[in-house]
């Protein structure tokens, strides 16, 4: 038996699933490439039209052609353009809310598509032409339908391909990305060039449901799942290459059902083609350089202020809060309070998720896995070992524990878009894998016995039981907020490279994060299955798809941490009162609405000002940050001979010995990036105890030097040593903690955060470092040791009265001297400062100049200047090094380099040039 | 969302009853035979209301196969109050209770009929069954079954299942393929998402085993685009007969990919409902056990379903899903009241319960029950069922009025 032919139905079968793939695959990875936002909700366009041709065809009787038509010809562009409108509204939006705004739909369309035509599946038979006939192929019977949706697949994206790659309205789609201000030039409306482009990806998902309704039925669901799995294929194509992503959803499906001919006689493995898709792209995330995962725009809105009221006012609330939450089970009748019970379950899985999203950005679409793995852990314990209830409980929640590694992993290297993603793709792999095997659920229909405590069993006791949880799990994280990780975390969120640079292993602290939300979601998921007594696979609140209901909730409640929990305790009651069979799908309909809504609008508007300033008024004296003020930030020679008040210093002064001790110090560097050599044999010290200059034309290499010495890019060959010992092989964290630290050309600050906190961070960074205990909690002594070294570094600056504004609301100019002040706050005795007067003008530039003579002075620090300023380099630098091509043009003291013809050349290209004149160099 | 969670027995129920549809269409004349009663109207019964719970999954997920008990409950209301005059002058009122699919929607809805001192609960389909159970049956009131497809219902005090558990059931479908679908080799085609599915397996292999019928299973998945490489591997293994214990949307479709690959063997339905998706394909043949009368058979006591339906219900679907379990259930329950006094209690139903001895309510029970107060349910020394059978589009009774026992000597 010639084995192709023992093949060749699976191929065959899976290019007609596959192509659908590929042509969803196709118009996603469209719209991202011309918009940056991901569209979680793609699946939902696609349903849209799979429902309305159901609708019109099957319902209506209206005939298959004219069907097609409105459902893809009309109903795709009219979609996209309302995409394009809110994609347009997401655009400067963080991540989370870009992916809130798009799962948001996912939601709507669910919701009202399981309103119109229920639950279950329904049948669809296939509408193309000659339909029931098929012709022969090796042995094969192929179905003329699978022959039509394979060719009109095929047709579809080599046409995209061709317009996109030769055509003014392509080249236009491409430019939009990168530069839409230089395409509006060019008399292109970059407004315009998008929506063509999402016109036509929407077009092409309208397809693809459309396309594949007969093969899988009419269900929500799994039409949106299924072109879900297109991800999987734009994930092959590395999300930016068309013809690859074709290829790639080929692939899928031809391998989906090429698994089945080994797993069918495997039964463990059923769930394996059904994930594939979702396993290739969870492992194409993992293993994919980085730098090929392309980025979105990096401009976006600032986000808003966390603000925190008083702590008798959080004290007083939280009173009145747990007050009306214990006098529940009182009110209400006896057959509703088992809607609150559960509401209250839901609280501490919330809490848990608004850990990862709303502290610590790390957006995760797979909460109610972790859920379920508590609730099958518990069982077995409390029922299968007799453990007490209390300790299967915990024993239960630490199951989860490792999953929630195990999540943290594709955390480590992505963030944002492609972390949800990949975390997305794991939630729906162990429900299709896992959930249906007996080890999880088991194989009876009554799924796993959830016992209640034995004191607790009535519906009343239970709810308090379940309350006190609830405080336990608040107060948790009002605690881990208050703490070192709090801190930790927000500045991960929001300047995750930053910290790392300072001395935070991220890796850790990612991990940390994943593991405690786990934890107290899978708490949520065992006191959710002893609600309602037992615990089965196809509960709702287990299932993936309540992720993403989870996800809308979180962004959608209101009030900071821990009171937007509240929210979904409000929600879950609602159905005991609206007891319609349509309520849950309204209720997801309008939470997916207003996520949408709050999405655009970048987050909930922040607390009224008359409010705050009421609410300030019970504050106590709090202890200023800021020491007695200094001048202000115009400085006069006055601040430089005036001294500082005596503080502790905030790194151990290092004395200089009349020779400059060794810094920075970088030997034969080189950087490649593919074919390009962005930095090729460059050496140069930046000792201890001076000012060193790094300087170039635009595109010489200097950042990217900065970034190979603070190990942000780890890709280099050379030697690179710090106060005399090798680096080369430390990460930027080990680095920081050895005491490297540095400014980014691009400032990398939480914008959320204030001042205060922000510089703080320059210090606790390091402090934390990659212990796990060192990251969850500080002594003491350490709390002092940050806050007097913030202080200084404030003082130094002199924004010390900026300490409590908001660090996004400040000008260019203090937001630089903001990034400054947390350098200094650091243990780091070597600075690498990039453009740090870049937006700063002439007064605060000769502020800058003595803050870092001073710097110098008194703590002995090197530092390695780049800056484009060229009268501050010249007077301030002790030694200059000229970067140009990625070469070291020329070196040696300012004066002799300013008068270099080389340097002259290569900055202005020509010999005339008008050399600055010199300024007299004060005697430090 | 359910993937097909009806339980095995259930499925079968429901396509026995779902054939009732075309036995019914098919065999009219049936009626004609029915006692002159199916018309009669006794006059108004008096005495204090007698509150009977009915509770079933009306909507949410697997709706279509689970809605019945809303159409039955009040129909057996009407038949009970306007043509048997009450229960010995006690007017029987029925609450209709909606799960929606959801536990906590079912322990709400058990709560309000304890509120309402319902006597007892027929829980015409099951799948919340577990979230309520302990509740209901510490109030004092016996749940009986429409559908019993949960472990609880043969192991919990309390509970009065009418049915066989669904394993020991399952032997039927192997006897029906070995002597209707002259099967040398079965196949136990069973959903993959839920792993409920999967425990058919080991008893139908041991009841293949048995039957000196070969054995094999496979795991489908509803969702699967395409089931090309099922049908040829069934093909493969010389596989006669194919068991569809998944859903019926996706069960229709996995015929017709057999079909048009070549491969055309005898299918057993386990299919929800035979409606128009099985019905619609051409050269389909297929058999299934069924554990409650299918209602065109000629007892009296499906010939007053069947009349009564006509008569009362308001909807059309009382010859699919879960209609006879429930009216199993609530004649069960008039059977336990007996000729009740002035006051009726939950206890009274159980006490009458309690005394079912090899009792099938008339033919409306395959398998005879004997409830025992602090023993398990028995059934009988086999398993029996009714034939149902599907060939040229028409639903067909092989085995006539008569149910099959499997292991039975006979």
């Amino acid at each position: 038996m010639i084995p192709l032919n023992a093949f060749l139905p699976f191929i065959i079968s899976g290019i007609a699933t596959g192509s659908i793939y590929g042509l969803a695959g196709t118009g996603l990875v469209l719209t991202y490439k011309t918009s940056g936002i991901f569209n979680f909700g793609y699946g939902a366009m696609a349903t849209a039209a799979a429902y309305l041709f159901y609708w019109l065809h099957l319902d209506l009787g209206l005939g298959v052609w004219p069907a097609l038509a409105v459902s893809v010809l009309v109903a795709g562009p009219v979609l996209g353009l309302g995409m394009e409108r809110i994609a347009r509204g997401l655009a400067s939006r963080g991540t989370a809310m870009k992916i809130v705004g798009t799962v948001g739909m996912i939601l709507v369309v669910q919701g009202l598509a399981t309103i119109w035509y229920g639950a279950d599946t329904i049948r669809v038979r296939h509408f193309l032409p000659m339909a029931s006939r098929s012709f022969r192929v090796g042995g094969v019977n192929v179905q003329y339908p699978q022959l039509w949706v394979t060719l009109v697949a095929v047709l579809a994206v080599a046409l995209l391909f061709a317009v996109f790659r030769w055509s003014r309205t392509g080249l236009a789609m491409r430019a939009v990305v990168d530069d839409p201000d230089l395409l509006s030039m060019q008399a292109t409306s970059p407004v315009r060039v998008r929506r063509i482009s999402w016109a036509v990806g929407t077009t092409f998902a309208a397809l693809s449901g459309v396309l594949v309704l007969p093969f899988i039925g009419l269900n929500a669901i799994s039409l949106t799942f299924l072109v879900v799995q297109a991800f999987g294929a734009a994930a092959i194509g590395g999300f930016s290459n068309i013809p690859l992503t074709f290829a790639g959803g080929l692939l899928l499906g031809v391998g989906s059902d090429l698994s089945k001919k080994y797993i069918l006689d495997v039964s463990w493995l059923s769930g394996l083609p059904a994930s594939l898709p979702f396993i290739v792209l969870f492992v194409v995330l993992l293993v994919t350089p980085k730098n090929r995962l392309a980025t979105g725009p990096a401009a976006e809105a600032r986000p808003r202020l966390r603000y925190h009221a008083p702590t008798p006012v959080r004290a007083a609330t939280a009173v009145v809060v747990l007050a009306v939450l214990a006098l529940v089970p009182l009110v209400v009748g006896a057959d509703k309070l088992g809607f609150y019970t559960i509401g209250l379950t839901q609280m501490v899985i919330v809490l848990a998720l608004g850990l990862l999203v709303r502290t610590s950005g790390q957006v995760s679409l797979c909460q109610s896995v972790f859920a379920a793995i508590g609730a099958v852990a518990f069982s077995q314990f409390a029922v299968g070992h007799g453990v007490p209830w209390l300790v299967a409980v915990l024993l239960g929640a630490l199951v989860a524990v490792p999953v929630g590694a195990i999540v943290a992993i594709p955390a480590i290297r992505l963030s944002g878009l492609f972390l949800a993603l990949a975390t997305f793709g794991f939630g729906i792999l162990v429900e299709r894998l896992a959930y249906a095997r007996g080890f999880m659920f088991t194989v009876l229909q009554d799924g796993r016995a959830m016992p209640r405590p034995s004191v607790a069993t009535g519906d009343r006791a239970y709810y308090y039981v379940v309350l006190a949880f609830v405080v336990v799990t608040a107060l948790v994280m009002v605690a881990l907020h208050a703490s070192r990780l709090g801190r930790m975390l927000r500045g991960l969120a929001e300047a995750p490279v930053a910290v790392m640079t300072m001395g935070l292993s991220t890796n850790t602290t990612r991990v940390i994060v994943f593991c405690v939300s786990a934890f107290f979601a899978a708490i949520g998921g065992i006191l959710y299955g002893g609600s309602v007594h037992f615990a089965v696979s196809n509960d709702t609140n287990y299932t993936a798809f309540y992720s993403l209901v989870l996800v809308a909730v979180l962004a959608l409640a209101p009030f900071g941490e821990p009171w937007y929990a509240i929210f979904i305790g409000i929600t879950s009651a609602i159905p005991a009162y609206l007891t319609g069979a349509d309520t849950t799908s309204w209720l997801n309909v309008i939470f997916g609405f207003f996520a949408v809504q709050i999405a655009v609008q970048g987050g909930h508007p922040a607390m009224p000002e008359r409010l705050r300033a009421v609410l300030d008024r019970f504050s106590r004296p709090a202890r200023a940050l800021a020491g007695p003020a200094l001048a202000p930030a115009a400085a006069t020679a006055a601040a430089v001979t005036a001294g500082p008040v005596v503080r502790e210093p905030a790194a151990p002064a290092r004395e200089q010995d009349g020779a400059p001790r060794a810094g920075l110090e970088v030997a034969g560097l080189g950087v490649r990036f593919g074919g390009l050599v962005a930095v090729d044999g460059l050496s140069f010290a930046a000792p201890l105890g001076r000012i060193t200059g790094l300087i170039g034309p635009n595109g010489a290499g200097k950042t990217t030097t900065f970034d190979a010495c603070s190990g942000l890019n780890r890709r280099v060959s050379g030697r690179i040593g710090l106060h005399g010992q090798d680096i080369t092989g430390l990460g930027p964290a080990a680095r920081g903690r050895a005491g490297l630290g540095r400014t980014f050309q691009r400032m990398q600050l939480g914008d959320s955060l204030t001042v205060a906190d922000n510089v703080a961070l320059g210090r606790e960074a390091s402090l934390a470092g990659g212990h796990v205990w060192a990251q969850l909690a500080a002594t003491p002594r350490q709390r002092r040791e940050s806050r007097a070294a913030a202080l200084g570094a404030l003082d130094l600056c002199g924004i010390a009265d900026l300490a409590g504004q908001q660090a996004g609301a400040l000008s260019t100019g203090q937001r630089r001297l903001v990034e400054l002040a947390r350098g200094l706050a650091g243990p780091f005795d070597v600075l690498l400062l990039d453009e740090p007067s870049s937006g700063l003008d002439r007064a605060e530039t000769a502020a800058l100049d003595e803050v870092l003579r001073r710097v110098v002075a008194e703590r002995g620090c090197g530092i390695l200047l780049v800056e484009h300023d060229m009268s501050l380099v010249l007077t301030i630098c002790e030694y200059v090094y000229v970067l140009d091509f990625g070469r070291l043009l020329f070196e040696g003291e300012p004066a002799v380099v300013a008068a270099s013809p080389l340097v002259q050349a290569a900055y202005l290209g020509s010999d005339a040039v008008v050399v600055p004149a010199v300024p007299e160099r004060e005697n430090a | 969302m359910r993937y097909g969670k009806l339980g095995i027995g259930a499925r079968l129920a429901v396509v026995a009853v779902g054939a009732t549809t075309l036995l019914a269409a098919c065999g009219g004349s049936d009626d004609s035979k029915g006692p002159a009663a199916s018309e009669t109207t006794a006059p108004a019964p008096t005495g204090s209301p007698i509150n009977i719970g009915v509770i079933g999954s009306l909507t949410g997920a697997q709706a279509s196969s689970s809605s019945q008990g809303a159409t039955v409950g009040p129909a057996w209301e009407r038949y009970v109050n306007e043509q048997l005059g009450g229960i010995n002058g006690h007017p029987v009122k029925i609450l209709v209770e909606d799960d929606k699919g959801d536990p906590a929607q079912a322990q709400a809805a058990a709560k309000r009929l304890i509120d309402d001192k319902a006597v007892a609960i027929v829980v015409s389909s099951d799948n919340e069954v577990s979230a309520f159970a302990d509740a209901v049956i510490a109030a004092g009131i016996p749940l009986v079954s429409g559908a019993a497809n949960a472990t609880d219902w043969y192991t919990k005090a309390g509970m009065y299942p009418t049915v066989t558990d669904v394993l020991s059931g399952l032997s039927d479908q192997v006897f029906v393929a070995k002597k209707y679908g002259k099967a040398t080799k079965f196949a136990d085609l069973y959903c993959s998402e839920v792993a409920a599915c999967q425990q058919a397996n080991a008893p139908l292999e041991a009841a293949a085993a048995k039957a000196g019928v070969g054995f094999t299973s496979l795991a489908i998945s509803s969702t699967a685009t395409s089931y090309t490489a099922e049908c040829l591997k069934l093909q493969q293994e010389k596989v006669d007969y194919a068991q569809l214990n998944f859903t019926t949307a996706a069960a229709a479709k996995f015929v017709e990919d057999c079909q048009s690959q070549g491969y055309n063997p005898t299918f057993g339905t386990s299919a929800q409902a035979v409606g128009k998706d099985l019905l619609g394909i051409p050269d389909f043949t297929a058999f299934g056990p069924a554990h409650v009368f299918p209602s065109a058979l000629n007892t009296p006591g499906a010939t007053a379903f069947v009349a009564a339906m006509k008569r009362f219900a308001k909807d059309d679907n009382w010859a699919e899903g879960t209609a006879s379990y429930t009216w199993s259930g609530l004649e069960a329950i008039h059977k336990a009241l007996g000729t009740p006094g002035a006051t009726v209690t939950a206890k009274d139903v159980t006490t009458g319960l309690n005394t079912f001895n090899g009792e099938t309510l008339g033919g409306l029970l395959a398998n005879p029950v004997t409830f025992t107060a602090g023993k398990p349910v028995s059934f009988g020394a086999h398993p029996c069922a009714f034939v149902i059978g599907i060939a040229d589009g028409k639903t067909t009774a092989p085995a006539g009025a008569e149910t099959v026992c499997a292991n039975a000597s006979s």
